[in-house]
């Protein structure tokens, strides 16, 4: 049995923050980080080295998708779920080009996240 | 199926890929190993042969077919693009051409049997090669893979499974309640666009990115993955509820299963060679994908009947002339916001009007794609050796331009391979390079279209032409000397000096330089000709822009208010009574050392001339090279004026072309100088 999967989370909201991580903590993945905007999720990613990470699209500072390219740059092997309210489809086809795995779209409805990130980490 | 109501379009597109496997095949006779063209004029061939049997014409889908199967020959590399090869399939368009034409007439079909027979001499010189074809044929015929797919997806597929590809069939159904539903389907089509190449879906990707779907779709995928891997690839996606993955079975792809423990002997060399083809195959279907997915994700063209498309001209014709009525009403009488609106219906008008008028205009390539293969039989016919340079081929003009354009054009190509450009022999004695340039070129300068007809030949013969020109009595006998060049230039324009009254294809007309004149000064525009002895000779066309719409000058004669088109106008002129001059009983004027006829304009159209008083206005209008001064009773002015034919009733009436409805609604007679003036010299001669 290999170690839980490490996950780090990045959006602008503390609020949803606070729902992911208690959404993933508590089906056996290990959140390792947040971030609050892109840069600080281009840094984290580098430090913590997670397995996944799931990434907000609007942000202040770097937008999620400037991130996902930073993230993507760095490595190339990074698995990202890119998370968006309705009515972003361009902006998800544009995250879903520079490399995100999946795309989860808000309000989250917790067995999605759980199936988004099993499959991001299969 | 009753496909009559369809013949227009059957038409219009069997012609444009007789176009396209000309060019094609000049293409190829460039460069025998192009295999792009060969490409090209398979899946033309081939969907020429569709059409026609989907319309019934049985003896066109047929001569169609044996022309696909060389075509398919010369494609997988079994028949070499050799010059008399390349030579019996020109002819064999020529015939189909006519084939094609006869067919649309419901006219008696030609015995093409000489060429099928050169045809089929073609696949007999290839032994072994043709039970192999036949063998092909069979299984190509037999194919029938899904009723969903077109002819064309059957192809794709069927070359696709030829070098090695497999198509699939992939039925994906999302989970209810799956949000941003397209961009879910993008992951999927992302992730199979990994695996290969996807060729169709259903619904359509519009449809699809637009989420004018339920949960299910199809998707048709070229891969060499197997179909565990396609299956899990879909599977790791989330939201997917289900996905099944079935291959297409073409009869190719099961031959090539059955044939395998057989070919074992060949496979080293074949191996090397369908190597060699997967790659070129690879590139091939990228190609047609790109095609494809054009035509699967937005139609960016329709096509409309040019009667309707005359029709919305002409109302905007209308239109515009009304809405000149409304500006003409006096400001004082209009409170602000009618002037407010008045000025935005101007705007919003003129810019219709544009638009309309851009729907009119083709690119001058439906003229210039005939070019080539022509310029190719008349240098052979001739024996010269000719580089044809084609540029400005996207320039667009009026539709009815492009089609009065052609014969003229073809005349002065005629011309210059000819009487311009010499023989390999003189221009290598010239310290020329042996083979000539000939120069198309189109571009738009101001309002006007330019086409030029260079080539880099010995220019104008001036001998010859004095001698021609004396010969047909344009030229005093006891002229002695040569002509300049200036004079010989006017000379080729003048009726009956044209030296072999050549008959075009396609007209049946005689054509010389006169007519060339008069069929461009008809459409509005005039023809120049540089010439430079021992370089070449260029002759420029030029044209309006439109044909519906003209600048014209309006003058009154009687009560009526006439128009006269501005480019026959040469100048305005105040004439006093003392200055008109007798010359053997015809009334004339001296303007700067010319003597012009004077002609009365009440009286060249039938009505007693007026009283003018002691002044004249005369306006100077040139026809063919030739001036007259009319006497109007006043000039109002010039203004855009559209045309409108006479209806049928009424004839061609001498002197004028049209009408036109001018601003405050009174209908002007467009009147036609070529006529006034030739009539005038009838009635006088």
């Amino acid at each position: 049995m290999s170690l839980a999967k490490t996950v780090l989370i990045t959006d602008d909201t503390a609020f949803m923050r606070m729902t992911l991580r208690n959404v993933i903590q508590k089906n056996g993945f290990n959140v390792v980080g947040e971030a609050a905007d892109g840069e600080e999720a281009v840094n984290k990613y580098k430090e913590l080295r997670p397995d996944l990470v799931t990434m907000d699209i609007t942000m202040p500072k770097m937008d999620g998708i400037s991130a996902i390219k930073e993230i993507m740059k760095f490595d190339s092997n990074a698995r990202i779920i890119v998370c968006s309210a309705m009515g972003q489809k361009p902006m998800v086809i544009e995250a879903l080009n520079a490399g995100a795995r999946d795309f989860l779209v808000k309000p989250f409805d917790a067995q999605r996240v759980i199936e988004a990130l099993h499959k991001a980490s299969s | 199926m009753d496909a009559s109501e369809f013949k227009d379009v059957f038409a219009a597109e069997a012609q444009e890929y007789l176009q396209a496997l000309n060019k094609d095949l000049l293409r190829l006779e460039s460069n025998p190993s192009d295999r792009a063209a060969l490409n090209d004029m398979f899946r033309a061939a081939h969907s020429l042969k569709g059409m026609s049997s989907t319309m019934g014409y049985q003896e066109l889908a047929d001569f169609t077919h044996q022309i696909e199967s060389i075509l398919d020959l010369l494609r997988v590399g079994e028949l070499v693009a050799t010059e008399s090869v390349v030579n019996v399939m020109f002819r064999a368009f020529d015939a189909l051409q006519h084939l094609l034409e006869k067919t649309l007439l419901d006219q008696p079909l030609p015995d093409l049997e000489d060429t099928k027979a050169k045809l089929r001499a073609l696949v007999i010189k290839q032994d072994t090669v043709e039970t192999e074809t036949d063998q092909e044929e069979l299984n190509g015929d037999q194919v029938r893979i899904d009723v969903k797919l077109d002819d064309y997806d059957r192809e794709v597929a069927q070359q696709a499974s030829a070098e090695g590809y497999i198509p699939y069939k992939i039925f994906v159904t999302l989970r209810p309640k799956t949000l941003l539903k397209s961009v879910r389907v993008y992951t999927v089509f992302q992730a199979l666009e990994n695996l290969g190449t996807i060729v169709k879906c259903n619904p359509s990707a519009q449809d699809l990115e637009n989420e004018q779907f339920d949960r299910d779709f199809v998707v048709i995928l070229l891969t060499r993955a197997d179909q565990n891997t396609i299956k899990n690839t879909v599977e790791n996606i989330s939201e997917i509820e289900s996905v099944s993955v079935q291959p297409i079975e073409t009869e190719s792809s099961a031959a090539v299963k059955k044939l395998q423990p057989a070919a074992v002997t060949v496979s080293a060399a074949t191996e090397e060679t369908s190597a060699r083809q997967s790659v070129e195959g690879k590139e091939q279907m990228d190609r047609v994908f790109q095609g494809y997915s054009r035509g699967v994700y937005s139609d960016r063209f329709i096509r409309v009947e040019t009667d309707r498309l005359d029709s919305l001209i002409n109302l905007v014709g209308e239109l515009v002339i009304s809405k000149t009525q409304v500006m003409e009403i006096d400001s004082e009488l209009l409170t602000d916001t009618a002037r407010n609106a008045l000025v935005q219906l101007d705007r919003v008008t003129t810019e219709l009007q544009y638009a309309a008028m851009k729907l009119r205009m083709v690119p001058i390539k439906q003229v210039f794609d005939r070019f080539p293969r022509l310029v190719r039989d008349f240098a052979q016919a001739a024996g010269k050796n000719i580089n044809l340079e084609i540029y400005g081929e996207d320039t667009e003009l009026d539709r009815s331009l492009v089609n009065q354009i052609g014969d003229p054009l073809v005349h002065l190509i005629r011309n210059s391979i000819d009487h311009g450009i010499e023989t390999t022999q003189q221009r290598q004695a010239a310290g020329k390079p042996t083979q000539a340039t000939l120069r198309l070129s189109a571009f738009h300068e101001g309002g006007h279209v330019i086409i030029q007809v260079f080539d880099d030949g010995q220019g104008l013969e001036l001998n010859r032409i004095t001698k021609i020109g004396i010969e047909r009595g344009l030229i005093p006998s006891d002229f002695e000397g040569v002509l300049t060049m200036e004079q010989a230039i006017e000379l080729i324009f003048q009726p009956g000096f044209s030296t072999n009254e050549f008959v075009t294809d396609l007209s049946g007309r005689g054509v010389g330089m006169d007519v060339v004149k008069s069929i461009v000064e008809g459409l509005g525009g005039h023809v120049e000709v540089e010439s430079s002895p021992g370089e070449g000779t260029c002759v420029t066309i030029k044209l309006p822009l439109t044909l519906a719409i003209i600048k014209a000058l309006l003058i009154t004669c009687g009560d009526q208010v006439y128009a006269l088109p501005i480019q026959s106008v040469r100048e305005n002129l105040l004439v006093t009574r003392s200055q008109i001059k007798t010359v053997s009983q015809q009334s004339v004027i001296v303007l700067r050392s010319e003597i012009l006829p004077l002609v009365d304009l009440a009286e060249s159209l039938g009505f007693e001339p007026p009283d003018h008083g002691d002044t004249l206005t005369v306006i100077v209008v040139e026809s063919h090279g030739e001036k007259t001064g009319f006497i109007v009773d006043d000039i109002i002015g010039q203004q855009e004026i559209v045309i409108k034919s006479l209806s049928d009733f009424l004839g061609n009436i001498r002197g004028i072309s049209g009408a036109t409805v001018l601003g405050n609604g009174e209908v002007a007679l467009i009147l036609d100088h070529n006529t006034l003036i030739k009539g005038r010299n009838d009635v006088i001669g």
